[in-house]
């Protein structure tokens, strides 16, 4: 056996102590203790503080006076904690508490024995004036003459006792006043917070009164709007079907090889698709203000482009209802339209915006050279034989200005259910264009800056394209539904 | 994936079972599975109530439950392991002890009752064909697998899981005492503990921590002795207490008889200190290597004697033997995480289970 080892030698009631001493001093909570993910989030009702027993945990010295004017339960507490460093536990409890409530013992004796216990030790908080005034307790120990000190103490040291006993009402005392006065305040806000809860539940009432009444006279409305809505479609498809009879009479009258009169019959057929075009639009393509929503994140690349600023003007084929040419006037650019469905033109005529009933491909052709800002086309091409789409980029390259561009937005078939699917929900549609075969047009017959407008940000010309790299399936049926290709006449990269 | 976790209920107890299931849940929803927590009532109480739970286990399928399909079924407790599923793994606890390795013993069934003599056959018959035909089967401990091989000839592999709060256990200055953390009951064999400090040359220190039965048999046992100033029985103890007590010791007593698994074992190599075990105490000799983590030594007061004052008297060796445990431990690479994939491999069948090599 080492002689160092020897040195060590400690008691064990020493080593609890020191052991408990350092469990209870670390607050930390160990890491993988603290994790309980059950425990619920409690909103927590602060209380009104009752703290006036307690002193800081790392204090290492006192004075006995600090420990007056607590009652017997508070002050076995605190002194536990100021002592020992720990709570107090059942047995200390059962033990001081009677001695102490019925005057066997005092305050100071308890600090005394708890400072003089192993653990009290260990932890070796300092306690000043511990001695009792009189001094007598330490003639306790001293036979005979301790037994006549204790039974006397008790007399001589009342007016002590009566002292405590008035600190401790007074320190009640006022407690008891802070309490009052912290209740009087909650409650008096409680009251407030109850009246304006009173008076907005009475408003809210009133909204909710005036709100059905107002939801009342809308249905209402709507019922009457659906019948007439209801009789005036009857009536249409009357009237339709009553032409289509005329239409068959009319040509069974004709003689056989008739050229001319089926040219003047042609015309009115065209015209009764046209307004079923109007329909579909209406049921698949969106309302207006939702494709006008959509169509707003291209407004900028026109805002800024120098043909735009110069004052040129923008051609919208296959213009529709109007939607972009509307939200290009808003943005005082310059535009007109064209589209083929006079059914259409009408309805966007009827706004006040610039359009006519023709055929894109011809108008292009026919306007002069280099005498446009840019083309644009919304769900244009996908209708077109791919001959026809040539030939639109030729006659719009033509028409351009410098700098000028098209942009021609059409379904995404890299979106596999807008391939597969919805793409051929337009009877009219011709076949789906993949993102690069319009890239490879455009460069091909002219254009040098072409890019694929996917996501909102690929509106940013001085940014790189987001482009399209599939990491797996779902990316497929992730694409956004419509893209765009945007392609521009620039001198400068025709030179280069 | 969705994952099944069947084990037994018994209203009222919460033990390691219960705390083991847990724990594995739980680590199987860190891993980022659904979860499904399935239990089937149990009772040990009468025998014949074991007959009913099996028969209601057999009948069950779980194949799909909650709304999907149960892609994986990890089964813990007997009879919950007797649930079919096309993918089923076993992690055995033990099985059903009264028929096994406590037959024929004062804490199971006696032989020659006929109802039970019955119930085990049927038992070991359902074992056989249950155990036999899960995908894999693991067990909590080499000895587990042990008896498993010697009472149903299956093979099967250990996988270890790691006590709770692993991560707060440490190491700390030694001070002088023997830290003895475990329930006081017959089986953990405090009472050969308390003669070895007796019949030490020297006065030894012990400390023991947990409470049980055998609580007042141990402390008389001390008086009788006359080693009262030399041990302390501290009875329930918080665990951050019990964290601190390992921490400080300079050596850990754990010999019981035939364990399972111990913690006790695990937490004193996780606070870096030396193992005292017997050569019968089972699980704890497949942590603690003679000489190098700790020492295995006869169960009897002269030998563990001689060992308290090994360590004792050498307390730098103590301190290596105790580092040594501790790196042991970190190479055993016990957690949570292993068990999680080794379960999740064996009953998808990715891995070759011992049981489909056999």
């Amino acid at each position: 056996m080492s002689e160092a080892h020897l040195d060590d030698q400690r008691d064990i009631d020493a080593i609890l102590a020191a052991i408990r001493a350092e469990v209870g001093a670390s607050h930390k909570p160990q890491p993988a203790m603290a994790e309980d993910r059950r425990t619920l989030s409690v909103v927590r009702v602060e209380m009104l503080d009752e703290s006036d027993e307690g002193f800081a945990s790392d204090r290492r010295s006192f004075d006995a006076g600090e420990f007056e004017g607590l009652d017997e339960l508070a002050f076995l507490r605190t002194a536990y904690r100021s002592v020992l460093g720990r709570d107090i536990d059942e047995s200390g409890l059962a033990h001081y508490l009677p001695l102490l409530r019925e005057g066997h013992t005092t305050p100071r004796e308890i600090l005394r024995s708890l400072r003089a216990s192993p653990e009290g030790q260990a932890r070796g908080v300092e306690i000043t004036s511990l001695e009792s005034r009189f001094g007598l307790d330490r003639l306790r120990g001293v036979p005979v003459v301790g037994g006549v000190v204790s039974r006397l103490r008790r007399y001589l040291s009342l007016p002590q006792n009566l002292r405590r006993l008035q600190r401790r009402v007074a320190a009640a005392d006022r407690r008891r006043r802070e309490t009052v006065t912290a209740l009087n305040a909650s409650l008096t806000s409680i009251r407030r917070s109850l009246q304006k809860l009173e008076q907005q539940n009475i408003e809210a009432q009133h909204r909710a009164d005036q709100a059905a009444a107002l939801a009342r006279e809308a249905i209402d409305g709507r019922d009457a709007a659906l019948s007439e809505l209801a009789a005036s479609r009857r009536q249409l498809t009357e009237q339709s079907s009553n032409l289509a009879r005329l239409i068959d009479q009319a040509r069974l009258t004709l003689p056989v090889d008739d050229a001319a009169g089926a040219r003047s019959i042609a015309p009115i057929e065209d015209a009764a698709l046209d307004s079923l075009y109007v329909a579909f639009e209406n049921r698949f393509r969106g309302s207006t203000d939702l494709i006008a929503g959509r169509q707003r994140r291209y407004l900028d690349m026109f805002r800024l482009s120098p043909p735009v600023l110069r004052g040129g003007v923008v051609l919208d084929i296959g213009c529709g209802r109007g939607e972009w040419l509307s939200l290009l006037r808003d943005a005082n650019i310059a535009a007109r339209g064209i589209d083929l469905n006079g059914a259409m033109v009408a309805e966007a005529s009827a706004q006040g915006l610039a359009v006519e009933e023709g055929d894109a491909i011809a108008h292009l052709r026919a306007a002069p050279a280099e005498s446009l800002a840019a083309v644009t086309g919304f769900h244009i091409v996908e209708h077109l034989a791919f001959r026809d789409l040539v030939a639109l980029f030729d006659a719009a390259f033509a028409a351009l200005g410098e700098d000028g561009f098209v942009l021609f937005e059409t379904p995404n078939p890299e979106n596999l259910v807008v391939g597969a699917c919805t793409f051929n929900y337009d009877p009219t549609h011709n076949k789906p264009l993949p993102p690069d075969l319009l890239r490879f047009i455009a460069e091909a017959r002219g254009f040098t800056q072409v890019r694929i407008i996917r996501r909102d940000e690929d509106c940013r010309l001085d940014q790189p394209e987001s482009g399209f790299t599939p990491a797996e399936i779902n990316d497929w049926f992730r694409q956004p539904g419509d893209y765009a290709v945007y392609a521009r006449k620039s001198w400068q990269g025709l030179a280069a | 994936m969705r994952v099944g976790v069947a084990t037994v209920y018994t209203p009222g107890i919460y033990g390691g079972a219960e705390f083991l299931a847990a724990g594995l849940e739980d680590a199987f929803r860190r891993a980022g599975h659904v979860l499904h927590s399935i239990r089937i009532p149990f009772r040990f109480d009468p025998p014949a109530a074991a007959h009913e739970a099996m028969a209601q286990a057999q009948s069950l399928d779980f194949t799909r439950y909650g709304g999907g399909q149960i892609d994986a079924m990890i089964c813990l407790k007997f009879p919950a392991y007797l649930i079919e599923h096309p993918n089923r793994a076993l992690w055995l606890l033990h099985q059903h002890r009264p028929a096994y390795d406590l037959y024929n013993t004062p804490y199971g069934w006696t032989q020659g009752h006929r109802e039970t003599d019955k119930l085990r056959a049927e038992i070991i018959a359902a074992d056989k064909k249950s155990i036999g035909g899960a995908r894999a089967v693991f067990t909590i401990a080499e000895r587990v697998s042990q008896r498993l091989m010697q009472h149903n000839k299956i093979p099967s592999r250990a996988l270890y899981h790691p006590p709770s709060d692993e991560a707060a256990f440490h190491c700390a200055e030694a001070m002088p005492y023997i830290f003895a953390p475990s329930r006081l009951e017959i089986l953990k064999r405090q009472d050969l503990l308390l003669q070895a400090v007796a019949a030490c040359s020297r006065p030894l220190q012990v400390i023991f921590g947990g409470t049980g039965g055998r609580r007042s048999f141990l402390e008389d046992m001390a008086r009788d002795l006359g080693i009262t100033d030399r041990v302390r029985f501290l009875g329930e103890i918080s665990r951050a207490e019990m964290i601190a007590l390992y921490s400080n010791a300079t050596a850990v007593f754990f010999g019981p008889l035939d364990e399972d698994y111990g913690y006790v074992t695990l937490e004193a190599m996780l606070s870096s200190k030396p193992v005292i075990t017997c050569t019968d105490s089972g699980g704890p000799l497949e942590f603690v290597v003679h000489g190098e983590t700790g020492l295995v030594c006869a169960p009897n007061g002269e030998a563990i004697a001689e060992a308290l004052l090994r360590l004792m008297d050498n307390p730098a060796q103590a301190a290596a033997m105790g580092q040594a445990g501790r790196v042991r431990y970190d190479e055993m690479a016990i957690g949570w995480q292993p068990v999680v994939d080794a379960l999740l491999a064996g009953a998808l069948g990715g891995a070759t289970s011992p049981a489909q090599a056999a």
